[in-house]
Parts: structure tokens; C-alpha cells; sequence
């Protein structure tokens, strides 16, 4: 006779056998006196186990318990302990634990550092962005090479001297003191930026000059293209300390071309440019450098129309979910079940693209007004389509 | 999971309430909920480790890493299967570290021996000197109660694996207690 397996005998004793299988083994199970003992062994083992497995320490134990449990859980914005924290490995020990460890004072003269790591690492950040910006304003207070001028006294003695001299000295207010113009040293504005209006009628020799404050007033070489050349010679500005409160942004005045020095000051062009120069600190013994940022006023926004209308089929049948976008400002909309759009797009002339399922692409200019009259786009189906053999 | 004292069940909204607040970071909600699962947690983990000061810390961190982890709860998890499991998990590692695999010091009888005739201490011992995988599926079946499905689906086994393994974890005890494995090879 074939005996039962463990498994089978495992199985009928957690009655987890079904069907067939359970009949079986339960008549097996009768017939087999040495099976039904092993059922029995392992009957009573596992009565066995289940007494092993269980306590019953109170309900003062469980009290006790959960009262460990309440003062260990901690208010979630503080940050969980480091009991709490430990891996499982050191949970082991039965004993009360140790209060937590106290930092030891830092000796005197030694700052306290935290015992793990930073705890706000935003403060460091704040600290390196801090000690970053600093160094970058004595690198360029120092007349380093940020507008194209290179100075030609170097060595850590000048440096230094004009870290200090930057620090706390307050400048003195110098309107357009041109007497101490000629401390200056002219800076050669590269010759390509000078090619857009060579075709000036007036001399060569000031053309650089005029090319330069073409290109502060206006902004962007390509705006400097579009407008028209000055009738008169206009020199570059004087370095004027203006008293606008406000500070170039950072960006402009890195975008802007290098330095500009002109030798002779003119005050009518300080009323014509929006310029704004930033006379650098000068130390005895180093020249003198002048920088010019511009701030340009942003442009006025742009007027914006509203270009509604519906989108039909060949038949006159409303096209819902038909994408309608003006690719050229970037505005995408959808026709809702009737057919129908609503964009709001600058005013100007456009181009208007409606693309639907089933249909051909559609593209039509549009000249979008403050109040553009209503559209009817009608589409055509698209070809169906065939496969290639 | 299932043995919640009568005394300590309440209605699944109003638990389901209770878990809501405490994902919310609600302390008092989630010490609520630990009075209410506190000794099902204990009776896991003593069911595994055996001892009562042990089985007491292991059941404080389990609590404690279900706290820190409660922001992270799924909607759709149950408070009790995930608690269940931090504690299963926490017990099973405290377990591996201390299993040796030596076979325990004192054998009980003879291959002849029946149920009968080896004690608790002798239990415990064999206990101790199976496999904590072992260990872990014979409290799982006989302490919680669990059918094979559910086990399987608690140790993400097939049902197959399942089987031979609560049977295979039933003959290392016999083994170990020097009994007679099972019947004669079929």
C-alpha cells in the first residue's frame, strides 16, 4: 500500500485538501493504522507548537506596553529619535535604555559642529551662495576681465588693495566730473559691431562711437539694424552716476556689449540714452575703468485680440475636439461639441492651423484684431487609407 | 491579525477614520490604533522570538516604524496587515541574526517516539534550531490562523512552494525532536 506523502498528511490536517483528493486521503487515512499515526504526531506536535507560540502576560503587561509605545512616538514635526532610528540589530537588549547621548561641549575657541552632518542643509547652501557672491563682486569690483578690460597691473598686493578700497570705503559722488576724464582709458569697441553703420554719412572716425550708442539705446544688435542712423554724431555717454535707485539686472548687464569709453562727454546724450555707467573704484597706480550697463525698458505687452469662430465638415457638421492653434504665439485650442473655439492671441497677423481625425490639415493667415470677426472653418475629409501591398 | 479582542473591535469606518487621521500625522489616532492591534503585534512577534522582554521591545519598534512610516500608508492597505507585517518582518530579522542551524543539545526519544513523549522545553528547543522561514510559516499557520492561500499570499509564494513548505516545516520539528518524520516512504 502506498502511504500518504507529508505533504498530503500536512494538507488534510490544515483541511486543505478538497475533492477527490480530500476523500482519498480520509479513507486512506482509516485503512492505514501507520498514516494515521503520523496524522496524530503530527496532530499533537502542532498543539504543541501552538502552546509554545503563546503568552498571556496580562492586561497590566499590554497597559504597560502600550505606555512605552505613547512615549516613544514622537509629534511628527520633531524629528524621530535615535533609539527609534537604530536598526533592529540593537533593539535586542532587554535593559532599559540609556538616556541619550549628550554632545559634548566643543572646547573653548571651537565652534560646535552638529553631531551628524548638517541638519539644514539650506543653511550651507545659503552660506556657500552667500561667500560665492561676494567673491564674484570682488573679482569684478577688482576690474576683472568681466566687460572685456584687462588690467595690466596684477599681483595679490593690488588685488588686495582693491578688495579693501571696495569694502567699506564710500565713493564720493561724482556727477559727470569731467575733469577726471582723462584718467580714462578708451576702450575699443570690436570692429564688426561697428559694420551695421558703417553706411553712416559721417565720418569713419566717429562711426564706432555712434555704433556703440545705437546699440545702447536700442537694445539688441537687431534692433540697433532697424533704426535708422542719427543725423548727428552722438558719442558714447560719459560715466554719469546716475541716481536711480534701482540696479541693473545681473543678466542685462552681462549681455550688453563690453565697455564703452568715450573720450569727450556730451551731456545731451546722457538724456537720450537710458544708460546707466558704473564708474569702477580707482586706486592709485591703476587705470581707471569705466563700465556702461543699459537697462532696457521691457517692450509694452502686446494687445490681444480674441479670434472665436467653428470649425465644420463639408456637410456643415459641427467638428468636435478639433485642435485650432496658432503655432506662431504658441495657443492651442479645442472646438467643443458644437464646433465651436475661443483663443486669445496677440494682435498681428497670423496663422491659423485646424487639425482634426479624419481630416485634412487646414491652414489660413489670419489678421487678428482687438475684435476679429467671427470664423467658419470648414474642413475636408481625409482620403481613406490603403495600405500598401 | 484576526484575533482583535471582542472588547477592542470597533467599526471598519470608524478604524478606517482613525488610519485617515493618523496619515495625516494625527498622534492620538494612531495610538488608538495601536491600543486596538497592540496584542495581536505582541502575539506575533513572542510567537517568534519566545521571549517576553524581547518580544515587549520588538513590539515598541514596530510601532514606532509604523509611526514614522505612516505617511506613506496606501489608501488601500489595511492598517492591521501593514502593522502585522512591519512586526513579522522586524521578529524575522531579529530571528536570522540569531539562527545558528545547530541542531538543538538534547535530542528527545527515540525514532519511536510519539507526541507524547517530548516536552515543551524539547518543543522550544527544535523550535529555535529550524529555519526562521520555517518558523515564520508555522506561526503564520497555526498561531494566525492563516489558510495556504493566504499564506501564500503573505510570503508571496506559489501555492506549491506553500505546501511542501508548512509540510517540510512540520517534518524539520519532527526531526529535530528525533521523532519519526512521517509515515514510511510511500
Amino acid at each position: 500500500m502506498r502511504h500518504l506523502t507529508p505533504q498530503q498528511l500536512s494538507a488534510s490536517l490544515d483541511e486543505e485538501l478538497t475533492g477527490v483528493s480530500k476523500e482519498l486521503v480520509e479513507r486512506h487515512l482509516v485503512a492505514c493504522p501507520e498514516c494515521d499515526a503520523a496524522s496524530e504526531r503530527l496532530s499533537a506536535l502542532d498543539a504543541r507548537l501552538v502552546v509554545l507560540m503563546s503568552d498571556e502576560p496580562g492586561e497590566a503587561f499590554f497597559d504597560e506596553l502600550l505606555e512605552a509605545v505613547e512615549l516613544r512616538i514622537e509629534v511628527p514635526e520633531t524629528a524621530p529619535s535615535p533609539v527609534a532610528a537604530r536598526p533592529p540589530a540593537r533593539k535586542r537588549e532587554t535593559r532599559p535604555e540609556p538616556p541619550r547621548a549628550v554632545p559634548r561641549p566643543a572646547p573653548e575657541g571651537v565652534a560646535a559642529r552638529p553631531a551628524h552632518g548638517s541638519r539644514q542643509p539650506w543653511l550651507a547652501l545659503a552660506l556657500c551662495l552667500a561667500v560665492l557672491l561676494v567673491a564674484v563682486l570682488v573679482y569684478r569690483g577688482a576690474g576683472a576681465p568681466a566687460f572685456g578690460v584687462r588690467f595690466e597691473t596684477a599681483g595679490w598686493d593690488s588685488l588686495a588693495r582693491r578688495a579693501l578700497a571696495l569694502v567699506p570705503r564710500p565713493a564720493p559722488r561724482v556727477p559727470a566730473a569731467p575733469e577726471r576724464e582723462p584718467e580714462a582709458v578708451p576702450v575699443v569697441v570690436p570692429a564688426p559691431t561697428a559694420a551695421p553703420v558703417a553706411t553712416s554719412p559721417e565720418p569713419a572716425a566717429e562711426s564706432t562711437a555712434t555704433a556703440a550708442a545705437t546699440r545702447v539705446a536700442a537694445g539688441p544688435p537687431r534692433a540697433a539694424a532697424v533704426e535708422p542712423p542719427s543725423p548727428e554724431p552722438v558719442a558714447a555717454p560719459a560715466p554719469v552716476r546716475t541716481a536711480t535707485p534701482a540696479r541693473p539686472k545681473r543678466s542685462e548687464s552681462t549681455s550688453r556689449p563690453p565697455a564703452v569709453k568715450a573720450p569727450a562727454p556730451t551731456g545731451s546724450s546722457a538724456e537720450r540714452l537710458p544708460a546707466r555707467q558704473t564708474p569702477s573704484t580707482t586706486l592709485p597706480g591703476t587705470r581707471r575703468i569705466v563700465t556702461t550697463t543699459t537697462v532696457t525698458p521691457p517692450p509694452p505687452p502686446a494687445e490681444s485680440g480674441m479670434v472665436c469662430g467653428e470649425v465644420r465638415d463639408r456637410d456643415g457638421n459641427p467638428v468636435a475636439s478639433a485642435q485650432v492653434m496658432m503655432s506662431d504665439v504658441g495657443v492651442v485650442v479645442l472646438t467643443d461639441r458644437a464646433g465651436r473655439f475661443c483663443m486669445s492671441v496677440p494682435v498681428g497677423e497670423r496663422t491659423l492651423s485646424v487639425l482634426a481625425m479624419g481630416f485634412l490639415p487646414k491652414h489660413r493667415p489670419l489678421s487678428v484684431q482687438k475684435r476679429t470677426p467671427e470664423l467658419t472653418i470648414q474642413l475636408e475629409s481625409a482620403p481613406p487609407f490603403q495600405s500598401q501591398p | 491579525m484576526d484575533r482583535i479582542p471582542e472588547s477592542a473591535r470597533m467599526d471598519a469606518a470608524e478604524e478606517e477614520l482613525l488610519v485617515r487621521s493618523a496619515v495625516g500625522g494625527d498622534r492620538a489616532a494612531f495610538l488608538a490604533l495601536a491600543r486596538l492591534h497592540l496584542q495581536p503585534v505582541y502575539r506575533i512577534v513572542f510567537a517568534l522570538i519566545r521571549d517576553r522582554d524581547q518580544a515587549r521591545q520588538l513590539a515598541i519598534d514596530t510601532f514606532l516604524r509604523g509611526w514614522r512610516g505612516m505617511r506613506h500608508m496606501p489608501t488601500d492597505q489595511s492598517f492591521a496587515v501593514r502593522i502585522g507585517r512591519i512586526a513579522r518582518n522586524l521578529a524575522l530579522a531579529h530571528q536570522r541574526r540569531l539562527f545558528t542551524g545547530s541542531p538543538p543539545a538534547t535530542p528527545a526519544a527515540g525514532p519511536a517516539a510519539g507526541a507524547d513523549d517530548f516536552t515543551l522545553e524539547q518543543c522550544e528547543e527544535a523550535f529555535a534550531s529550524i529555519t526562521p522561514e520555517y518558523q515564520h510559516v508555522l506561526v503564520l499557520r497555526l498561531l494566525e490562523r492563516q489558510t495556504y492561500a493566504e499564506i501564500a499570499s503573505t510570503l508571496d509564494l506559489p501555492p506549491a512552494i506553500t505546501i511542501s513548505r508548512v509540510s517540510g516545516a512540520r517534518q524539520a520539528m519532527l526531526e529535530r525532536l528525533g521523532a519519526a518524520s512521517g509515515p514510511p516512504a510511500p
